[in-house]
């Protein structure tokens, strides 16, 4: 056990005792939890939804794999534990024939660099709040901070990844190019690039490609059952990815459309319930939702249930929900269950005291639900709970107040992605998601390559410079884990990896690196002798740096 | 009864005071101490403990917000003989969480010293501003009342899985903050 973990829990006790008191348990909350008591065989089901898994998938593997991070850097750098993934090169889609490339990319290490931030700037970066706050503000950091101000810095890296393309032909051309990066999709207003023509933005097209890892079985357990992500872990893994070009074909391709698949919508609304009270024996009023159903030939998915239980020798599954009051900011929502295939039988609704889906589980009365059954497609009724998840997806909120939230096609689109490839519609979807909750597919939050597209116009015999800036994340270990790797970071690129210009040569530069020191790397920098630009070997797939701060 | 009723016996020195606080905050406060020791035995024993120490101190002490002076007084005590029970190797509660939260500690990089608790609380204090109110409260209420995963993602309306996604994601982003600031634990 680390002791600095112990100081930050100690630390904690001091914060504002307002925040304190407003996350303070009311007691009257606690439930007692249960998930499905026995995991499912795999719904390899006969649902309709065949045709849809095809058309973009090729990222997700399923299966044990290879270790997770820590060391090892025989070839090619470390693997570390958080893998940000690599630069990639730029590619052209078409009208590429007779363009020669020259590629310069630039690593600016300034993030790095300690930056005095003053409290006035923190104050007056505070925009959303009233002049009369922000001096109050001011206030509290000069407590705070009685120099005026404080050192920021980080581990991020500024990226421009420059091309010079050349029309070699007689002909002008306008091309159209692509450029790949690495992020989630909740991580997307941080790392996407922006593209420039001869210092002009480009106006780009997004495009995302599927999950880039994988799932595994939990560490150390006997069951074989895929309940855990797998991610990407080295550059290798990329490059089985993307060699072949069938991802970025998917990433390019149209989502599945699920229009023709019927399904049958039991929408629940208008619940009611008694106010949680631990004292009376009720710590919290659930909605419980039974109902009969042939495992083999019928798939349950669902919105807003949180609670289950399977039987599936009995062909019997509960679903239920704590009963939303008016206080709760997702009151009024409607919850639904979507069933493919077979209609489910005997639905019975009814109160109970807790989640739990137990069978001796204390009935309560004074709760109800209304249950409305209708038939529709699935396209148009997946759509309409994912509309309430994206509306009521927080973790958007983390990144400014809902700027970076993606386009909702997108959002869309990547899920019904997701549910086809390796959930509940797939025929080879993975025990993580046997549960059928739409809210607890991974699609947000998994790392996956985008691409951005735009258009160039390149005159005959003339010249255009592309240059993508971006902020990367570095690659590391955890520093828990005590590897040989604690306080080192590594940033990696590839040189042909998925493009297929046709490169006369390619250089890479550091910036910044005072007081940074180099741990290993194949580049050949040696900023001490002001060696920091050096000519890039075409031969050599992939490249990598691992830094420290000097004296770490 | 009210909080400043409460704290009003404690200022005329009635003895009615402890079983008032007991009555209104002992549930939370013997919660967050088994929480964090695993034993319902030693909880009781810190909650009393709670109570006699907000004796000493109240007055001259006046709270602005009992519930969570009450529940810091809780942890502290609690802290203190979970240190008790490491040093004879029992162990408790506190472990898991810990081993969560070293998650969020800053690579150290030898060039500062490690910060002073006071203000490394600072730095907490205001990435816990930048957040939603309800990644805050479920940060808290994991790490600072020492909640189980389930019950903090009861309380938020998703599931346990979801829950630890998210709590994953918030020890990535005090980790970051904290780095950002050049602080060392």
């Amino acid at each position: 056990m680390n002791k600095g973990s112990e100081r930050l829990f100690e630390a904690l006790s001091g914060i504002d005792p307002q925040k304190i008191d407003a996350a303070a348990p009311t007691g009257k909350e606690i439930i007692h939890w249960k998930r499905w008591g026995a995991l499912a065989a795999a719904l390899a089901l006969a649902v309709g939804v065949g045709g849809c898994v095809l058309l973009r998938l090729g990222g997700i593997g399923f299966g044990p794999g290879s270790a997770a991070g820590g060391s090892g850097h025989d070839n090619g750098g470390s693997v570390f534990m958080s893998y940000a993934g690599p630069v990639f090169p730029l590619t052209v889609l078409e009208g590429g024939e007779g363009l020669t490339a020259r590629r310069d990319i630039v690593m600016d290490f300034s993030p790095w660099m300690p930056v005095w931030w003053s409290n006035e700037q923190e104050t007056a970066s505070r925009t959303e709040l009233t002049e009369e706050e922000r001096q109050a503000v001011l206030r509290q950091y000069d407590e705070w901070y009685p120099k005026g101000g404080r050192f920021l810095k980080s581990t991020d890296l500024l990226v421009t990844d420059g091309y010079t393309l050349t029309n070699l032909t007689e002909e002008d051309k306008t091309v159209r190019v692509l450029y790949p990066f690495v992020s989630s999709l909740l991580d997307l207003s941080e790392r996407i690039p922006s593209l420039a023509a001869d210092g002009a933005a480009l106006n780009t097209a997004l495009h995302a490609g599927g999950y880039s890892g994988g799932f595994q079985p939990v560490a150390g357990s006997q069951s074989k059952g895929l309940l855990n992500l797998e991610r990407l872990n080295s550059w290798e893994g990329y490059k089985t990815l993307l060699s072949d070009g069938s991802y970025l074909d998917a990433a390019l391709g149209e989502f599945p459309d699920l229009s023709n698949t019927p399904v049958i919508v039991y929408r629940f609304t208008g619940y009611y319930g008694p106010e949680p009270d631990e004292k009376a024996g009720r710590p919290n009023p659930t909605i419980r939702a039974g109902f009969d159903l042939d495992y083999e030939k019928t798939t349950v998915l669902s919105y807003g249930f949180h609670g289950m239980s399977r039987d599936t020798e009995k062909g019997h599954m509960i679903q239920c929900f704590s009963i939303p009051q008016p206080y709760n900011p997702w009151y009024g929502e409607p919850y639904y269950l979507f069933v493919i295939g077979e209609d489910i039988q005997n639905l019975t609704t009814g109160g109970y005291v807790t989640g739990g889906a137990d069978a001796d589980t204390e009935k309560l009365d004074g709760c109800g639900v209304d249950v409305k059954r209708y038939e529709m497609d699935l396209e148009s009724a997946l759509r309409e709970a994912v509309e309430l998840m994206y509306g009521a997806d927080s973790r958007f909120e983390e990144l400014g107040n809902g700027a970076g939230r993606p386009d909702f096609e997108l959002y869309f689109g990547l899920m019904k992605e997701f549910l086809c490839s390796c959930g509940p519609l797939s025929p080879s979807g993975v025990e993580r998601y046997d549960a059928g909750w739409l809210g607890e597919m991974d699609f947000a939050n998994v790392d996956r390559v985008f691409y951005l597209e735009a258009q160039v116009h390149i005159p005959a015999g003339g010249s255009v410079k592309i240059a993508a800036s971006m902020t990367k994340p570095a690659s590391y270990d955890f520093h828990c884990a005590d590897t040989e790797n604690r306080n080192i970071y590594g940033y990696d690129m590839v040189t042909r990896l998925g493009t297929n210009l046709d490169f006369t040569a390619q250089t890479a530069a550091a910036l910044n690196t005072e007081g940074i020191e180099i741990i290993r790397q194949n580049y050949g920098f040696d900023w001490e002798n002001g060696v920091d630009t050096v000519a890039l070997d075409p031969e050599q797939e992939h490249y990598y740096l691992e830094v420290r701060r000097a004296g770490a | 009864m009210e909080d400043a009723d409460i704290i009003g016996l404690y200022w005329a020195r009635d003895e009615r005071a402890i079983p008032a606080s007991d009555e209104a905050y002992g549930g939370l406060c013997r919660a967050l101490s088994r929480n964090i020791l695993g034993s319902l035995e030693d909880a009781e024993e810190c909650v009393n403990d709670t109570w006699h120490r907000a004796w000493d101190a109240i007055p001259p002490q006046r709270p602005r917000f009992l519930r969570a002076y009450f529940a810091a007084l809780t942890r502290n005590v609690s802290l203190d003989r979970w240190r008790e029970r490491r040093a004879e190797k029992r162990g408790g509660g506190l472990d898991v969480l810990l081993s969560e939260l070293e998650d969020c500690l800053p690579a150290a990089d030898g060039v500062e010293d490690t910060v002073e608790a006071r203000e490394l609380t600072r730095a907490i204090d205001r990435w816990l501003d930048g957040l939603t109110a309800a990644d805050r409260s479920a940060f808290l209420r994991r790490y600072w009342y020492g909640q189980r995963v389930n019950e903090v993602a009861r309380q938020d309306g998703c599931s346990p899985n979801t829950m630890t996604k998210r709590l994953g994601r918030l020890r990535d982003s005090l980790r970051r903050a904290l780095e950002q600031e050049g602080i060392s634990v």
